[in-house]
C-alpha cells in the first residue's frame, strides 16, 4: 500500500510539471481503485480480526477456567486420597516389577520405623529384616506381578522389636493404560489380636468338649447307677405280678411295672439324645399291639388327667390293625411325650389322642397320631423353634410346668428314624394339636414274641426241661430276676457270683450257655469270658459254649467289646423273658 | 464434452433480458440447467421460463451465488446466476423429493432408492431445502440404500444468512422442505471433487450429554445454549450467526473430525439446532478458522486433486456460507485457483452445510467446507 501511495504523489508530483494532466488522469485512477481494494481488504481483515480476537480471548478464558476448576478438582482429589492413606489404619504400599517402594502411607512408615525417603527405591529385606516369611512373601508378590490375579488374607509372621505380630496383606496387581503389569500395590494389617482370640477361642472350645465328654461319662455312670435298684424295682413287681393278688393289687403291680418302663425309658432317652446327637441310635423289630400302647399310656397318665378334671380319650379309627412290628418303647415314648405335654399345658377341657390308618404299602402300615388339647395354646412366633433342643415356649415355663425340654426334639427324631414326620398346628388361647406319622412293618406271624406276651409258662415249655444255664451274676436282686425269666423260659439255673466262680463251675460242668454280668467282684465278666474260651481249647472235646453278655452299662461301644473277648451274644439289663428269648432264637439256638 | 454458457443477473428484468439473448446466441442445444438465486428474486417466475423451453433444471435458493469463467469473476449477495448445458440426456435424470413427514434419514433411503433404480452406477448431486434437515441423516439414509460407496455431492439451500426459510426446485416446482437431485450415469459421467475445511479446533474437549439427531440440548449436562454463550461470550441475538462462524468441531473416535454449524436455536429449550447430527457422547470442541492463511490449504489440495483428475468440463462448487463470512473478500482467491488451474467454469453457492465425497472415503457432511465437484463426459 505504501509502495502505490508513493507511487501516486510521484505522479502527483509529475503531473504538477507535466505538460498533458490527462494521460496520468487514468494511471492515477488505476493506482487509487487499486489502493481502495487494498484498503477494503485491510478493513475486512481487521474487522474479522477483531471479531476472532473477542471469541478466542473468551474461548481462552472459560477455557482457563475449566483448567483452573479441574486442576483444583484434581488436587482436592489428591488430598481426599491422600487423608484416606493417611488415616487408613493399615499398611498401604505400592511396588515397583522389581518389588522396590515407591509409595507408603503413614501407617506404615510408622511400621516400619522409617521416614518416606528411606523406604522408597528400597526392598522389604532393606525395610524390614526381621520379617520371619520372607522367602513365602516374596514368592506371592512375584506371582502377583506374574499372573495379575490378586491375593487375599496372606498371613505371615513378622517379629519386631522381639514380639511376635501376626500381618494379614492383601496383594493386587497395578496396571497401566495398556494393561501391562507396571508393579503392585499391597495392604497389611496387624491380626495379632484376632489371632489371640482365636487361639482363646480354640480353647475355649477344647475345654468345652471336654465337659461335653464329661457330661457324657457322669449320664453313663449315672444311668448304671440308677439301672440297677430300677432293675430291682421292675424285676420285683414283675414276680409280684405272678403271686396271688387281688384285682386291685394286680392293677396297683401293673402301674408300678408300666411306671417303671417309663422312667427307665425315660432315663434311656436321656442316653438317646446323646445316641441322636452323634447320630447313632438302635431300633429294636419285634411285633407288638397298639392297644398294649394304647393302655400303657392312659394307665400312666389318666391319674394325671382326673386330678385336672380333664377329658381324656383315646380316638383309634376302626381301621386301625391291632399288630405291628416295630419298636414298641420308642413310639410308646413319643405318644407319652406328646400325651404328657398336652395334660400338662392343659388346664380344663380335653385332651385326646386320634389314630388313623392313612394306608398300607410294601409290608407297612403308615398311621397317624394326632394329640389335640383345649390347652394355653402356642404363639406363632414360637411354632417354628418348638422342636429345638431344651426350648420350651418361654424360659419361664419350665418352671411352671417342669420338663427338660428335651421331649419333642427326642420325639421328632424318633418319628424321622420311622419314616414319619412330626408337626403342630396351633393358636394361643384356643389349644394345640400335635401330630406325628409313622411307618410300621406289619407283624410276623407267630414269633416267640407272641407265645411270651401271653406270659403263662405253661405255654413255653418250647425248651427242653433239661437245659442247665449258668448264671454268672453278682447283684442278689438281679440274680433272682435273671433265674425268674430263665425258669419261666423252663431252664435250669445255677449261679456264679462272681466270674472266678462262672471259670470254677465251667470247668466242671457243661452249659447250653452262660449270662455272664460284665461288672463283677473278684473277675470281671470280660477276664471271665478270655479265660472260658481259652479252656474251651485246651479241654479237647469241650464244644464251644455260647456266651451272653449280662449288662446295664448301655454305652456305645459296650457290645464291641463284649464281642472282643468272645462272647456271642448281648443283653442290656433289666431283660425281660422276651428279650431274652430273641437272642437265643438268633444267636444261641438257630442251629 | 459438457458445454455450457453462463449469466448472471441482479433481478428479475435483468434475468428475463439475459436468459433470451443468451438462449438465442446459444451454439448447443440447452438440456440441463443450473441455477442459484437468491430468495428476494421471484424464484417461481424464473422457474416458468424453464419450463416453457422444456429445459431440465437443477436450483436452489442460496447464501451468494458465484460464477468464475472466461467473462465472469462473480461474487454476489443479492442475485443469480445460471448456467446452459449440453448434457447428453441418457447419461442423467433429474427428480425432486418432497419430504413431507419422513425422517432425514428415511428421505436420504428414499433419494437412495431412486438412484439405485437410474443406473446400475450411480452418482448423485443433491440440493436440500429445510432448516430442520440433518444432513448427515440425509447423507447415511441414501447410503443405507444406494450403498455406503455411492459417489454424492451437493448442498443444503441457504436464504441470505436469514435462517427462515429456504428453498429447491426444479423447471416442475418449487419446495421449502424437499430436495432436488441429478443421477449421473457414472459409466458415462465423471463424476468426482474434493471437500476441504482447514478450521482447527480451539479450547478443552466438552462432551455432548443431551441431544437427538441434530438438536443438542446439553453439553457437560449445562443447557447447550447456554455454554456456547458463555464460552463465545456473545448474546442471544448473535447466535446462530455466530455459531456458523465458530462451529462445534465432533472428534470422532477414528481420528477424523467433523463440523458442525449452528443453523437455530431455541431459548425455550435452552437448546441448538445443527445443520448435521451430533451424536449423543460425543466428544467435541470450539473450532474457528486459523486465518487467512486457510487459501493456502485450499491451494494445496486442489493442487493434490489436479494431480489425480486433470481434466474437467464443468465445476460446481458448494461452499460453506460460513467460509464467505470468515475469508470475506479472500474468497474469491480459492475459487479463481480452481478455475485458473483446470481453465474451467467455476458456478455455485454458499450453503447451510455441504455434501461431498473425497477420493478413497466414503461420502460425508460437513460444514466449513470449500465442496468442489467436477464433472466431465466421457
Amino acid at each position: 500500500m505504501i509502495k502505490t501511495i508513493d507511487e501516486i504523489i510521484q505522479l502527483l508530483d509529475a503531473s504538477l510539471t507535466a505538460e498533458d494532466f490527462t494521460e496520468n488522469k487514468a494511471l492515477l485512477r488505476s493506482m487509487l481503485t487499486q489502493l481502495r481494494n487494498e484498503s477494503q481488504l485491510i478493513d475486512f481483515k481487521s474487522e474479522k480480526m477483531l471479531k476472532d480476537k473477542h471469541v478466542l480471548n473468551s474461548l481462552l478464558k472459560k477455557t482457563s477456567e475449566d483448567l483452573h476448576l479441574a486442576l483444583k478438582e484434581l488436587q482436592l482429589r489428591a488430598d481426599e486420597l491422600n487423608t484416606l492413606l493417611s488415616t487408613i489404619p493399615a499398611l498401604v504400599y505400592f511396588k515397583d516389577r522389581e518389588l522396590r517402594y515407591q509409595l507408603v502411607n503413614d501407617a506404615y512408615m510408622e511400621f516400619v520405623e522409617k521416614p518416606m525417603k528411606e523406604i522408597i527405591g528400597k526392598q522389604m529385606e532393606d525395610i524390614i529384616p526381621e520379617h520371619n516369611e520372607k522367602e513365602k512373601y516374596g514368592h506371592y508378590e512375584k506371582l502377583v506381578l506374574l499372573k495379575g490375579e490378586p491375593i487375599y488374607n496372606l498371613e505371615e509372621k513378622v517379629t519386631k522389636n522381639g514380639e511376635q505380630l501376626w500381618i494379614a496383606s492383601n496383594l493386587a496387581a497395578v496396571k497401566n493404560d495398556q494393561g501391562e503389569i507396571i508393579g503392585l500395590v499391597g495392604i497389611s494389617w496387624d491380626i495379632t489380636q484376632a489371632r489371640t482370640y482365636q487361639n482363646q477361642l480354640e480353647t475355649a472350645k477344647d475345654q468345652a468338649e471336654e465337659g461335653t465328654r464329661a457330661k457324657s461319662e457322669f449320664l453313663a455312670n449315672m444311668s448304671h447307677e440308677i439301672r440297677t435298684p430300677l432293675n430291682g424295682i421292675i424285676g420285683m413287681s414283675h414276680i409280684l405280678s405272678n403271686t396271688e393278688l387281688t384285682e386291685k393289687q394286680q392293677e396297683f403291680v401293673h402301674i408300678l411295672i408300666s411306671s417303671g418302663d417309663t422312667l427307665l425309658s425315660l432315663i434311656n432317652d436321656i442316653l438317646d439324645f446323646s445316641k441322636i446327637e452323634a447320630g447313632k441310635i438302635d431300633f429294636e423289630e419285634k411285633d407288638f399291639e397298639l392297644n398294649t400302647i394304647i393302655k400303657d399310656v392312659y394307665n400312666v397318665l389318666s391319674l394325671k388327667a382326673e386330678e385336672k378334671s380333664l377329658l381324656f380319650s383315646f380316638e383309634p379309627d376302626n381301621k386301625i390293625p391291632q399288630r405291628f412290628n416295630g419298636d414298641e418303647y420308642r413310639l410308646k415314648q413319643v405318644i407319652l411325650n406328646l400325651t404328657n405335654n398336652a395334660i400338662k399345658f392343659t388346664d380344663q377341657g380335653f385332651v385326646k389322642v386320634m389314630i388313623n390308618h392313612l394306608g398300607s404299602s410294601k409290608g407297612y402300615h403308615e398311621l397317624k397320631f394326632t394329640v389335640k388339647d383345649s390347652g394355653i395354646g402356642i404363639p406363632k412366633d414360637r411354632l417354628d423353634q418348638l422342636f429345638n433342643a431344651f426350648t420350651q415356649v418361654d424360659a419361664s415355663m419350665t418352671k411352671a410346668y417342669g420338663g427338660t425340654g428335651l421331649g419333642l426334639t427326642i420325639s421328632k427324631k424318633l418319628v424321622g428314624m420311622m419314616e414319619g414326620k412330626m408337626g403342630v398346628e396351633s393358636k394361643l388361647g384356643q389349644g394345640s394339636s400335635f401330630w406325628f406319622t409313622v411307618k410300621l412293618k406289619y407283624p410276623e406271624n407267630k414269633t416267640s414274641a407272641d407265645i411270651i406276651e401271653t406270659e403263662n409258662p405253661s405255654q413255653q415249655s418250647m425248651l427242653d426241661e433239661n437245659l442247665v444255664v449258668l448264671l454268672a451274676e453278682d447283684n442278689l436282686v438281679n440274680q433272682k430276676i435273671a433265674s425268674y425269666n430263665l425258669k419261666q423260659l423252663g431252664y435250669r439255673v445255677e449261679i456264679a457270683n462272681n466270674g472266678q466262680e462262672a471259670i470254677e463251675k465251667f470247668k466242671e460242668n457243661e452249659y447250653n450257655f452262660i449270662l455272664m454280668d460284665i461288672q463283677m467282684p473278684v473277675m470281671n465278666g470280660h477276664d471271665a469270658t478270655k479265660e472260658i474260651r481259652r479252656l474251651e481249647e485246651e479241654m479237647a472235646g469241650r464244644k464251644h459254649t455260647p456266651i451272653i453278655a449280662l449288662t446295664a452299662n448301655a454305652m456305645r461301644g459296650d457290645m464291641e467289646r463284649c464281642f472282643a473277648v468272645g462272647m456271642d451274644a448281648y443283653l442290656s439289663k433289666p431283660f425281660k423273658s422276651a428279650d431274652l428269648m430273641n437272642v437265643l432264637k438268633e444267636y444261641i439256638i438257630t442251629d | 464434452m459438457i458445454q455450457s454458457k453462463s449469466f448472471a443477473a441482479k433481478n428479475y428484468p435483468e434475468f428475463v433480458m439475459r436468459f433470451e439473448k443468451v438462449l438465442k446466441d446459444l451454439s448447443f442445444e440447452p438440456t440441463l440447467a443450473f441455477a442459484f438465486v437468491s430468495v428476494n428474486l421471484p424464484i417461481k417466475d424464473i422457474i416458468s421460463h424453464f419450463n416453457e423451453k422444456d429445459i431440465k433444471l437443477f436450483g436452489a435458493s442460496s447464501c451468494g451465488e458465484l460464477l468464475f469463467d472466461d467473462s465472469h469473476e462473480l461474487i454476489s449477495e443479492d442475485g443469480a446466476i445460471f448456467t446452459f448445458t449440453n448434457c447428453n440426456p441418457k447419461y442423467f435424470k433429474s427428480k425432486v423429493f418432497n419430504r413431507e413427514k419422513l425422517s432425514s434419514f428415511e428421505f436420504g433411503a428414499t433419494i437412495g432408492d431412486y438412484c439405485r433404480e437410474a443406473y446400475s452406477n450411480p452418482s448423485l448431486i443433491v440440493a436440500a431445502s429445510g432448516l430442520s434437515l440433518d444432513g448427515q441423516a440425509l447423507v447415511e439414509g441414501v447410503q443405507a440404500s444406494a450403498g455406503k460407496n455411492t459417489t454424492m455431492f451437493g448442498g443444503l439451500a441457504g436464504d441470505n444468512s436469514k435462517f427462515e426459510q429456504t428453498f429447491t426446485f426444479d423447471e416442475n416446482g418449487i419446495s421449502d422442505h424437499g430436495a432436488v437431485t441429478i443421477v449421473f450415469d457414472a459409466d458415462h459421467m465423471t463424476v468426482t471433487g474434493l471437500a476441504t475445511s482447514g478450521w482447527i479446533g480451539l479450547g478443552a474437549d466438552l462432551k455432548v450429554t443431551k441431544s437427538v439427531g441434530n438438536i443438542v440440548y446439553e453439553v457437560d449436562e449445562k443447557p447447550a445454549l447456554e455454554v456456547y454463550k458463555k464460552y463465545l461470550s456473545v448474546n442471544d441475538e448473535d447466535l446462530p450467526a455466530i455459531g456458523i462462524e465458530y462451529p462445534l468441531m465432533i472428534k470422532r473416535d477414528d481420528g477424523s473430525h467433523a463440523l458442525r454449524a449452528v443453523l437455530g436455536i431455541d431459548k425455550e429449550k435452552d437448546s441448538l439446532l445443527f445443520a448435521g447430527s451430533v451424536p449423543q457422547g460425543s466428544t467435541v470442541t470450539f473450532s474457528s478458522s486459523p486465518g487467512f492463511d486457510v487459501v493456502e490449504t485450499t491451494k494445496n489440495d486442489l493442487e493434490n486433486f489436479y494431480e489425480t483428475q486433470a481434466e474437467a468440463d464443468l465445476f460446481i462448487l458448494f461452499s460453506c456460507m460460513a467460509r464467505h463470512l470468515a475469508l470475506g473478500p479472500l474468497i474469491a482467491q480459492e475459487i479463481k485457483l480452481a478455475a485458473d488451474r483446470w481453465k474451467t467454469p467455476v458456478l455455485g453457492f454458499f450453503t447451510y452445510g455441504e455434501i461431498g465425497t473425497n477420493k478413497g472415503t466414503s461420502c460425508d457432511f460437513y460444514n466449513q467446507t470449500f465442496t468442489l465437484l467436477l464433472l466431465k463426459e466421457h
